[in-house]
């Protein structure tokens, strides 16, 4: 057992590491730059042969925009990578590119010729045909509780246009990314004006998973509507500040004093959602869960947790809202932006709500 | 024991005229005054300027003989007072003649003269040999624990009743030298403990070592039995000579008062040369630049999972059960196997056998307590201890208060129960029941959006516990047997999200150990080596990456691999070493270790040599060296069918050593060692036995053993390790490797019960993987990190920080008609005294785009009390 106990003080170290990231940094839920935010398929576990449509939910938070941000897909579905590690598609995109090869899963749009610009589909969906034998190309993997396949498709969000960029044959490093996110002028843009995304979808011949539901806003203990996105279920909209019924709204903070503008919110997503995980047990046997959680962004204002745990594994609801709810502080200044709660479970599945949000001026007389 | 030395010459000289013989005179070469004839110019004779003197020849010492011999010789000086020739007058034989003419063609001299001018002549000159003296030297430890006696008095009495004594230092050695060689009656008497008489013959430029073990005076006993007890003694002598190229042990009160350290044993050993820094809060022992999990543990001889306790804050036996510590980074005797990288050997203190003694301590890491004392007048003695953790108590608390969301409770216990009894004066036995119990339970409600696996409840449980039996017979002078077996459990539990690993298994271990003593320089050690390991793990993790590869992303974001398995691990191993001390100061030490495993149904043959040589006495100095295959088999993770692979072999490492020591006075040593490890046939997960590297450096340790008021040492090591995952892969440095890494400590007692003491590190950073912007997980909703490649190819910033401990100790009596005092202990041990913001690592914002440097621990002071009666 001695060679097995390493394994443990490196996971409490990999916790503590992540728990004690040191401040100054930038706010991670705060959208100033280009961002992706969440990406959903409608069918997080698709039977093969299937077709999946992706959405993604991307923000343009720059204040100066040279040129508008746009998601792009590459268009060659990577299926089935060694190690199912996303990397490795760039090895699969490399040889597509070498042949010409227009394929991969329901790819539509032609091979990106190596260097230079190249046209991809854009917009906010993408829909690909799962391949009738991902799961049985996939190679076995012992310990599998059920045999899957996999399709991981790639968007990149870029507030200008994709190109590809040159590996140094001498990079070994298998993460080389070999696209990039240029300007008009050719210049190559930095982490703020670009993100090279990529979402799994897992194929399972029977098992199947639903999105999350979201079924209101809880906003310090009123219930905040939300209404589906026709065709697409699992992305919803809180009412916008100009419907009759008007939008979250709130005064401006005008206290310094920490806490004084705080404001408990959080989705509402109910026990259904917490579905059994029923390829996997805990230590003492007993069928899992799903966890889910929702991660938290907003174009103004501020939350106080990027992510909060809605439901445990073994232990389920970690309680009502007034448990899992964050914090949301309003800005200083008045003004209308978003709130985005992106709701995930560990099996693929993604549900988000918008709430379009209004900050009224400190101290007026009426605030919606 | 013997150890012969090297022969140091005794020569006797005498200068004399052709024409007129003189008698030998007793120790220095004289020059004859010189003979002037009437009338005759002024004649000088040569005088003698170097003399190195010659050594009493091999021949006749291997020959047995030993008896003072005169040399004349005839000499021919040159008029440069160069000898041009020199012939022996009367052949002795047994090498003598040949050495006398060695040493006088060496000899120089001022020139004859006549009249003012130097001029060729011709002398008579007489080496005297007498025989080499002879050492007897030994320590004085604690029968069945080997705990050191200080202060024992020794006294050596030849035949015609001249007396020498000694007294033993802190770590129990004493010596005397210069002895004649003969016959000696050894007598040793130390406080509390039954004294002891031996009779030791010594040769003629040879030592005479041994460890005595004296038994505690025998506890008051029934009438019907004191006859009996009156007439016992217990000791066994002969213990078998160091086998490694180094072993390096620390001493309780080294393991006690080591700054920086809370007062623990085994975090004491991160100061020797040879061990690197571990990160912090991990209970890693990195020797010689080899992986944590290639160094492995033993309690008198049984292995044992885990040294430290949960996050490295103490180790699973307190430093009040330790009677001793052996540490040995490598070369280490085919006793020990299943391992690449180092050994280290606790040894459980024996019990008092006086009277009852009783200890209490606690500081903010935990409580303590130890009672031990004779069981009524049985003979048996025990003692038991137990700790437990006190960071729930405040912790907890702390955390509730400060709203930080997370509740967590860190427990960990740690008990031992000894019971010992001397059967006769050649036997002794022990029965010894420990173990250790670690258990944290989190939730945490705020998940990281980078890991959400890790949040909810994670909870991890480890531990084990061993019965332990150690039987030790001297069965005669000349043959020892000593067998330790062991049954326990072992437990690893841990829990985040989704993934879970669970493991127990029941080892049962034994060592059985024959050394018998063939001639008189030449011992053989065999022994019988097993392990039995029935287990039961159940896993659900997610794959691990393949070495050197990024991982695919989160854990939370691929479906995780399921085992459930159960079998037993099955490894016997058989060895045998031949010690041999062919010649003065030599120790040769060949060995073969054979292991089977039954998890790679293979066997591994491991032949390991090591030599020694004392090339001068006072003050002694020794060269040393060592070379040995060292194997280790895979991990059970590794050859599990879904978490590892089939086919594996053993891991590989062939280490060389060679080294010099010398003892710079009684109290101070120092060494220098050079070594190497060429490392191959290393399992890579997923890739096979693909794996190489080699390991170069060298260790300087120049230390002050313990005395009546200090102890210290200086440990420098300068290592490089690299590792290559399959052939045409980078090479890359080893993730633990560290270039420099420098300790000085020391404590010292000022009187009045204060003791003050200071560490200081300085070391190089670890090596990490820098982090850049790179890809957004969008299953997950979180960044990852494009990792520089090859992993682990940047520096961290040096370490330095000085660490500072302080005891206070008064004595007191317990009651009127207590005769001995308790005492009452306190201690500040302060880690990081100037507070220096050592880095860790690094942290990343959301995206990795910006870093920012995370510190090592604080400074942080550690109060305790601690109570003894």
């Amino acid at each position: 057992m001695r060679r097995l106990l390493p394994a443990l003080p490196l996971l409490a170290f990999a916790w503590a590491s992540t728990s004690c990231a040191p401040s100054g940094f930038a706010d991670p839920t705060q959208i100033e730059t280009v961002r992706v935010l969440a990406s959903s398929a409608d069918k997080p576990y698709a039977a093969p042969g299937d077709t999946v449509t992706l959405d993604v939910l991307a923000f343009d938070g720059r204040t100066t925009k040279p040129e508008p941000m746009k998601v792009y897909w590459l268009p060659l579905v990577c299926e089935n990578p060694t190690d199912d590690a996303y990397y490795a598609c760039f090895q699969q995109f490399a040889r597509a590119a070498q042949a010409g090869d227009a394929g991969g899963a329901g790819g539509d749009a032609g091979a990106p010729a190596p260097g230079g610009p190249f046209a991809l589909p854009t917009g906010t969906s993408f829909s690909f045909t799962m391949p009738k034998d991902a799961v049985t190309a996939h190679p076995a993997v012992p310990g599998t509780p059920v045999p899957y396949g996999l399709a991981i498709v790639f968007n990149i969000a870029c507030a200008g246009h994709v190109q590809l960029v040159p590996i140094d044959p001498s990079n070994q490093n298998p993460q080389a990314v070999p696209v990039g996110c240029f300007d008009a002028a050719g210049n190559q843009l930095g982490p703020d004006d670009w993100v090279l995304g990529f979402t799994r979808v897992y194929a399972y011949d029977k098992v199947r998973n639903a999105n999350p539901v979201i079924s209101y806003v809880d906003v310090a203990g009123k219930h905040l509507p939300v209404a589906p996105q026709p065709g697409a279920p699992q992305i919803y909209t809180a009412p916008a500040c100009s419907s009759p019924q008007g939008c979250l709204s709130m005064p401006a903070c005008a206290s310094s004093k920490s806490g004084d503008c705080d404001v408990k919110l959080g989705p509402s997503v109910p026990d259904s959602s917490w579905e059994v995980n029923p390829e996997q047990t805990d230590v003492n046997g007993k069928p899992l869960h799903e966890e889910i959680w929702v991660d938290y962004y907003t174009s103004l204002g501020q939350v106080q947790d990027e992510a909060r745990l809605l439901y445990d594994t073994t232990s389920g609801s970690v309680g009502g809202p007034d448990k899992t709810d964050n914090t949301f502080a309003a800005p200083d200044t008045a003004g209308t932006g978003d709130l985005w709660m992106v709701v995930h479970d560990n099996r693929g599945g993604t549900s988000w709500v918008t709430v379009p949000m209004q900050v009224c001026a400190a101290g007026a007389a009426h605030c919606p | 024991m013997r150890a012969p030395r090297p022969s140091l010459a005794v020569v006797a000289g005498v200068v004399a005229l052709a024409a007129v013989a003189r008698p030998a005179s007793a120790q220095l070469p004289q020059a004859a005054p010189p003979v002037a004839a009437p009338q005759a110019p002024v004649v000088t004779m040569p005088v003698v300027k170097r003399n190195d003197g010659a050594v009493y020849p091999k021949q006749a010492l291997d020959a047995g003989f030993h008896d003072a011999v005169e040399v004349p010789l005839v000499l021919t000086i040159d008029a440069t007072g160069v000898v041009a020739r020199a012939t022996v007058e009367a052949p002795v034989g047994r090498g003598f003649d040949e050495a006398a003419v060695a040493a006088a063609q060496r000899l120089l001299f001022e020139p004859a003269t006549r009249d003012g001018k130097p001029v060729a002549a011709k002398i008579r000159f007489v080496y005297r040999f007498t025989p080499p003296a002879a050492v007897l030297a030994g320590r004085v430890v604690t029968l069945a624990g080997d705990r050191p006696i200080a202060g024992a008095t020794i006294i050596v009495r030849d035949a015609s009743g001249w007396t020498h004594t000694a007294t033993t230092g802190a770590d129990g050695a004493w010596r005397i030298e210069g002895l004649p060689a003969g016959a000696y009656h050894v007598t040793l008497a130390a406080a509390g403990k039954a004294p002891h008489e031996a009779d030791e013959t010594v040769q003629p430029g040879e030592e005479e070592s041994a460890v005595d073990r004296l038994a505690p005076v025998a506890a008051p006993a029934a009438p019907a039995a004191k006859k009996e007890e009156e007439v016992e003694e217990v000791q066994i002598r002969g213990e078998k000579p160091p086998r490694e190229v180094t072993k390096r042990t620390l001493e309780q009160r080294e393991l006690a008062r080591i700054p920086g350290t809370n007062g623990d044993a085994l975090r004491s050993l991160q100061n020797l040369p040879g061990v690197a820094r571990p990160p912090a809060f991990l209970g890693l022992l990195i020797v010689r630049g080899s992986a944590p999990q290639d160094t492995q543990y033993f309690v008198d001889g049984t292995p044992v999972p885990l040294v430290y306790h949960f996050g490295g804050l103490s180790s699973v036996v307190p430093t009040e059960m330790i009677s001793k510590l052996d540490f040995y980074p490598g070369n280490f005797s085919t006793q020990y196997g299943r391992a690449m990288g180092g050994i280290v050997d606790v040894g459980l203190a024996d019990p008092k056998g006086d009277r009852i003694h009783a200890m209490a301590q606690a500081d903010f890491i935990d409580s303590r307590v130890l009672v031990q004392g004779p069981v009524g007048d049985t003979g048996w003695r025990f003692s038991v201890g137990a700790r437990r953790s006190n960071l729930d108590l405040w912790l907890s608390p702390v955390l509730q208060a400060t709203n930080a969301g997370v509740t967590v409770t860190p427990v960990y216990y740690d008990y031992q129960a000894v019971l010992e009894r001397d059967l006769d004066k050649h036997q002794s036995v022990r029965f010894a029941f420990f173990g250790s119990d670690d258990k944290l339970d989190v939730f945490l409600p705020t998940a990281d959006a980078s890991e959400p696996d890790l949040a909810g409840t994670i909870g991890s449980h480890t531990g084990f516990w061993r019965i332990q039996g150690l039987y030790r017979n001297r069965v005669s002078d000349t043959t020892e047997l000593r067998a330790v077996a062991a049954v326990g459990q072992d437990y690893l539990e841990f829990q985040a999200g989704d993934l879970f690993f669970k493991l127990s298994d029941t080892p049962v271990t034994s060592r059985i150990e024959l050394a018998q003593k063939i001639e008189r320089n030449l011992t053989m050690n065999v022994g019988v080596d097993m392990m039995y390991a029935p287990y039961t793990v159940s896993a659900q993790l997610p794959a691990l990456p393949k070495p050197g590869q990024p991982p695919a992303g989160p854990f939370s974001q691929a479906p995780p691999l399921q085992a459930n398995t159960s079998g037993a691990m099955y490894e016997p191993a058989f060895y045998g070493e031949l010690e041999a001390t062919p010649w003065a100061g030599g120790r040769i030490v060949s060995g073969l270790r054979v292991d089977y495993t039954k998890d790679t149904a293979a066997w591994d043959v491991s032949p390991r040599f090591v030599a020694r040589q004392d090339v001068t006495r006072d003050p002694r100095t020794t060269i040393k060296g060592g070379a040995g295959l060292f194997t280790q088999p895979p991990s059970p993770q590794e050859t599990n069918p879904v978490f590892g692979m089939t086919g594996l072999t053993s891991n590989r490492a062939t280490h060389y050593d060679v080294g010099v020591e010398r003892e710079i006075t009684t109290q101070i040593d120092a060494s220098i060692e050079g070594f190497y490890k060429k490392l191959d046939n290393l399992v890579e997960a997923g890739l096979g036995n693909t794996g190489t590297g080699q390991v170069y450096g060298a260790e300087v340790l120049l230390r002050y053993k313990p005395d009546e008021r200090f102890f210290g040492w200086l440990a420098y090591t300068l290592s490089h390790s690299e590792r290559q995952t399959e052939p045409g892969a980078p090479v890359r440095l080893f993730q633990y490797d560290e270039t420099h890494i420098l300790t000085v400590l020391g404590s010292y007692r000022l009187g009045r019960g204060w003791e003050f003491g200071m560490r200081y590190r300085l070391s190089s950073g670890w090596m990490y993987t820098p982090d850049t912007y790179g890809f957004y997980d969008e299953n997950i909703g979180t960044y990852l990190p494009l990792a520089s490649y090859p992993a682990y190819g940047s520096r961290l910033p040096l370490f330095h920080a000085l660490d500072v401990r302080i005891d206070k100790t008064w004595q007191f009596h317990w009651c009127a008609r207590c005769e001995t005092p308790g005492k009452l202990s306190l201690y500040l041990d302060v880690l990081n005294v100037y507070n220096q913001g050592n880095v860790d690592g690094y942290s990343y914002d959301y995206n990795n785009t910006h870093a920012a440097p995370a510190n090592d621990l604080p400074i942080i002071p550690s109060f305790g009390i601690r109570m003894e009666y």
